[in-house]
């Protein structure tokens, strides 16, 4: 067996993140001889923006062996089947991101065609009326999907909500159990070779080093390994993106938890609210060019649905990410490899395909850089995709008003969205290139939901008797209200499967 | 719906030409469809006609029944490809899959990490039944070493032509004989205004369908550049027989000789080669390997061979007019309006990336090849693309394999490919390390074929 095979990997940094990386990397180098060691600070708070997720999450979990009840019991997790967008294309608008797929599709053709070739015939509900999770979240109600291939429509997917802390402190009881071993210190003095420039060990207050031969840096915004040791570079996206701070504030329940997101469009950004069993975490998003941070708060403590339950904390960031996510023998992970606001939830899924990737191009000793291009190339194809897919909000807007309104209206974007727009603009035409996060249900989602209708649909549709397509039509919306109306409501359903927090 | 109807005119007399007439008066209501029969066939486009997977898709969509066209048509099943005497063992490209992954591990991982054990053929269905010169169905039960099958066909070309030529008059495709006497092209020069034939008639059409191979003319008199690829792929002239009777072969056997190959299939026969290496021959064409960069342009779009030529060793001919077809209908403009430019940079830049990646697919044999002749040491120093040679780099190291768009192989072609060329990856995957030797022993005993 080759002798260079990593032995000892360091996780600098215990949030989500860390411990994520812990718990995978532990599963699945559990047989050989690698030890994993996790550095954190109890002093250094976590940030935990990630609260709500989208549907890979599972993946992930199930990866882990992770059950889900016991899962959300410990993290007072609530399910999730989609994004509510208010006041987003213009004020009073309000439309849904499902997760899932509209109607069903005919002959290769996409339902949204037959959709809107529909629509130039008569009066027909929202999009969103032909997606049973968009129906179940707007009922309050959940239900696992079936793959019932008479009825297509009833095949949908769902994520979670949940409490990012103590999702990182049930990752961390998992992976200690799996042996990670759990260092508890600040890191003083990142020791460099001085010829290669790897990062050899770390010094931690009291004199401690650990050595490694892999370091995964999940150590937040400020990269210690990645930026501060290795000054790898960021690449800065405000332009397209100019929310650069967010206030985070916790409150009271206000009735049972709906199994959905919600963003509010505001002044100068958005609102977040992300239902849980015991709370609801709150947040404003927004730009401090166009803001001043005490309007911000006032804005957000204002449109709270229930009492606070604590302070609002204020946290700033840089959009954009990492130019090198692996840097040498440093990956990084989290908030250190780049940031997209959470408006699409995409933090946690980002370190999750870090992590993926990472163990699909695993090293060894040697570092042959053929790896850490891939890996590089790879992660820099998801993170634009993922910008784009959440510039396409900011861009999509007739809000009247606010400077920072007019600004994203007007601002130009990446050529790679011109042509994913002027695509759709044309015919409804979408395609997903390798990498994409976001499929086609999402892309229409947020384009018909903030106005953008194609100026015709795809001739192909018109290959089908018009009354059959009427009544397909019909049919779908039919049985996805009686599919609903099956489901239990969303609290009831967690309780029923054993989900339910201890009071 | 708009009063006027769409029109198209699809010119060539070839196969292409027959495939896109059909399938867009089929697919496409309210449109059309004209086909200028211009007399020229080309050898390599209508007598070589070995299929991958994707003309089951294609028949799918027409509502073609597949036993038909066996039987009416002497066609017969395709499980791959042999390369033979290319390395100094036979190198089979299957179709399907290679064994099965463990653990969330691929395959050939596994098989590398148990080395030596029996040749990665004897993991594959396709291999093991083209071995034996069989055929049979997929088998939808899972777990059944038949659920792994996968096949394309292998058309006799003459006789599929007839058939299409007779569906395609069914689904309402106006037939017109004549030559091309001149193009017109509009005052900016940038669209089609009308074709002049030689008996002095005009046709007019909304989108111009050149399907006329690798000698079209049409779209060739709007500007066009040619990316050639003449110094990575240097076979430049072929000569192609049709066989009498076809002969009894699941698989296409490519035969490296001297200063070229010769290519065997049930249907045809066809020797290709590189005249830097040798002489001319008679009955041998010269061909080009490259492609139009922006085959779309305006009113005018070229398909198949006219758009990209590619020598027939890999089976990627009637793979490209599939794919060119479905991209089009994808991009279909209709409705009596034209197509945006948005849609037009779309299907240029994926049919450049699909093409590019087939270049790489047919190049990377003979980049790997081991003969001594100045020929094949002449194709294995040519010129290698960004992308495969990061490809390769990755593979030599840890057998790892990036993903790419548009890329109209499996990977486990691509993998079948460099391990039966014999690279062997300089080190094992890191998750196949940890599985236990054991459970990897079993799984590989378990599937063995």
């Amino acid at each position: 067996m080759s002798s260079n095979r990593i032995e000892r990997i360091v996780i600098v940094g215990g949030g989500t993140a860390g411990w994520m990386a812990a718990a995978a990397l532990s599963r699945f180098l559990a047989h050989g001889d690698t030890r994993i060691c996790l550095v954190e600070s109890e002093e250094i708070g976590t940030i935990g923006v990630g609260e709500a997720t989208i549907p890979p999450i599972r993946t992930f979990n199930g990866l882990l062996g992770i059950d889900e009840a016991a899962f959300l019991r410990a993290t007072q997790g609530t399910y999730k089947l989609g994004i509510e967008f208010v006041d987003w294309g213009r004020a009073g608008q309000r439309y849904f991101h499902p997760f899932g797929r509209y109607g069903r599709d005919i002959a290769g053709i996409d339902f949204h065609q037959l959709y809107l070739r529909e629509r130039t015939r008569r009066a027909i509900p929202k999009i969103e009326d032909f997606c049973v999770s968009a129906a179940a979240a707007r009922a309050g109600r959940f239900d696992r999907p079936q793959s019932d291939p008479a009825h297509p429509e009833r095949d949908f997917n769902y994520a979670y909500h949940f409490d990012a802390s103590l999702y990182a402190g049930y990752l961390r009881k998992y992976a200690e159990h799996l042996g990670v071993q759990r260092f508890e210190g600040r890191v003083e003095h990142v020791v460099l070779d001085p010829e290669s420039g790897f990062v050899r060990a770390v010094d931690l207050t009291g004199q401690r080093r650990i050595e490694g031969e892999l370091f995964i840096d999940a150590s937040g915004f400020r990269g210690l390994l990645i930026e501060q040791a290795l000054t790898t570079g960021y690449e800065e996206w405000q332009h397209w993106l100019p929310c650069d701070r967010a206030i985070a504030v916790p409150c009271a329940s206000a009735g049972p938890p709906e199994p959905f997101t919600r963003s509010t469009a505001r002044a100068a950004g958005w609102q977040w609210r992300i239902p849980l069993q015991h709370r609801i975490g709150n947040g404003h998003v927004y730009a401090s060019a166009f803001m001043e941070d005490e309007q911000a708060e006032r804005v957000l403590m204002e449109n709270l649905p229930a009492s606070a339950l604590a302070p609002p904390r204020h946290l700033k960031f840089v959009t954009g990410r990492r130019k090198l996510a692996w840097n040498r023998n440093v990956v990084a992970l989290g908030l250190s490899a780049g940031f997209v606001e959470p408006l699409e939830s995409t933090s946690i899924h980002l370190i999750q395909l870090g992590i993926a990737k990472l163990l699909a191009l695993f090293p060894d000793r040697r570092f042959e850089p053929v790896e850490r291009d891939e890996y590089n190339r790879a992660m820099q194809t998801t993170f634009e995709a993922v910008r784009d897919f959440v510039i396409l909000h900011y861009k999509l807007t007739s809000r009247p008003g606010t400077a920072f309104w007019s600004y994203c209206s007007s601002m130009s974007i990446p050529d790679s969205l011109e042509r994913k727009l002027a695509l759709f603009r044309g015919r409804g035409r979408n395609l997903r290139s390798d990498g994409e996060l976001f499929g086609l249900t999402s892309w229409v989602a947020v384009m018909l939901g903030q106005g953008v209708w194609p100026e015709d649909y795809d001739p192909a549709a018109d290959a089908f008797d018009e009354a059959k397509i009427s009544t397909l039509i019909d049919n779908v919306q039919q049985s996805i209200q009686q599919t609903v109306l099956g489901f239990p409501a969303h609290m009831d359903f967690i309780q029923r499967s054993g989900g339910a927090a201890a009071a | 719906m708009s009063a006027e109807r769409y029109s198209v005119l699809v010119i060539g007399s070839g196969v292409t030409a027959l495939m896109a007439a059909v399938s867009l008066a089929r697919r496409l209501p309210d449109v059309q469809v004209v086909r200028l029969d211009t007399g020229i066939t080309d050898p390599v486009d209508d007598l070589i006609g070995a299929c991958r997977p994707s003309i089951r898709t294609f028949h799918a969509a027409l509502g073609i029944d597949e036993a038909d066209v066996i039987s009416r048509t002497r066609a017969s099943y395709r499980l791959g490809t042999a390369l033979s005497g290319w390395a100094d063992r036979e190198v089979f490209r299957g179709h399907g899959m290679y064994g099965e992954p463990l653990s969330g591990v691929a395959f050939h991982h596994l098989w590398l990490r148990a080395a030596p054990v029996e040749p990665y053929e004897s993991f594959s269905i396709n291999a093991s039944l083209a071995a034996r010169g069989r055929f049979a169905p997929p088998s939808s039960v899972p777990g059944s070493p038949m659920a792994g099958l996968d096949y394309g066909l292998q058309l006799d070309l003459p006789a599929y032509g007839q058939a299409l030529r007779s569906l395609g008059r069914v689904a309402g495709v106006e037939e017109v004989q004549g030559a091309i006497a001149s193009v017109q092209r509009t005052e900016d020069g940038c669209g089609i205004r009308a074709l002049k034939l030689t008996d002095g008639r005009y046709l007019t059409a909304d989108l111009y369908v050149d399907a006329d191979g690798r000698g079209a003319i049409v779209r060739q008199s709007l500007t066009s550049k040619w990316v050639d690829w003449s110094n990575a792929l240097l076979v430049d002239r072929l000569c192609v027989v049709r066989k009498e009777a076809p002969a009894h072969l699941v698989q296409d056997i490519v035969i490296a000789s001297e200063s070229g190959w010769r290519y065997e299939s049930a249907a045809a026969q066809a020797w290709g080669y590189s005249s830097a290496h040798l002489n001319g021959q008679n009955g041998a064409i010269a061909f080009r390997q490259g492609r139009l960069e922006d085959p779309w342009r305006g009113n005018c779009i070229a398909i198949g061979s006219a758009a990209v030529s590619l020598e027939p060793s890999a089976a990627t001919g009637l793979h490209t007019v599939c794919r060119h077809i479905e991209r089009l209908i994808g991009c279909w403009p209709g409705h009596a309006s034209q197509a945006t430019e948005a849609e037009i940079a779309f299907y240029n830049r994926r049919t450049a990336m699909e093409a590019d990646r087939m270049r790489d697919f047919i190049q990377l044999p003979y980049l790997l090849n081991e003969r001594p002749e100045p020929f094949w040491r002449a194709a294995a120093a040519g010129p290698v693309s960004a992308e495969l040679t990061r490809d390769l780099a990755l593979f030599r190291e840890r057998g790892r394999l990036a993903t790419h768009d548009e890329d109209g192989f499996e990977r486990d072609e691509w993998i079948a490919s460099l391990i039966g060329f014999g690279i062997r990856p300089r080190h094992l995957d890191a998750l196949a390390q940890e599985l236990p030797m054991t459970r990897i022993q079993q799984r590989l005993e378990a599937i063995r074929l």
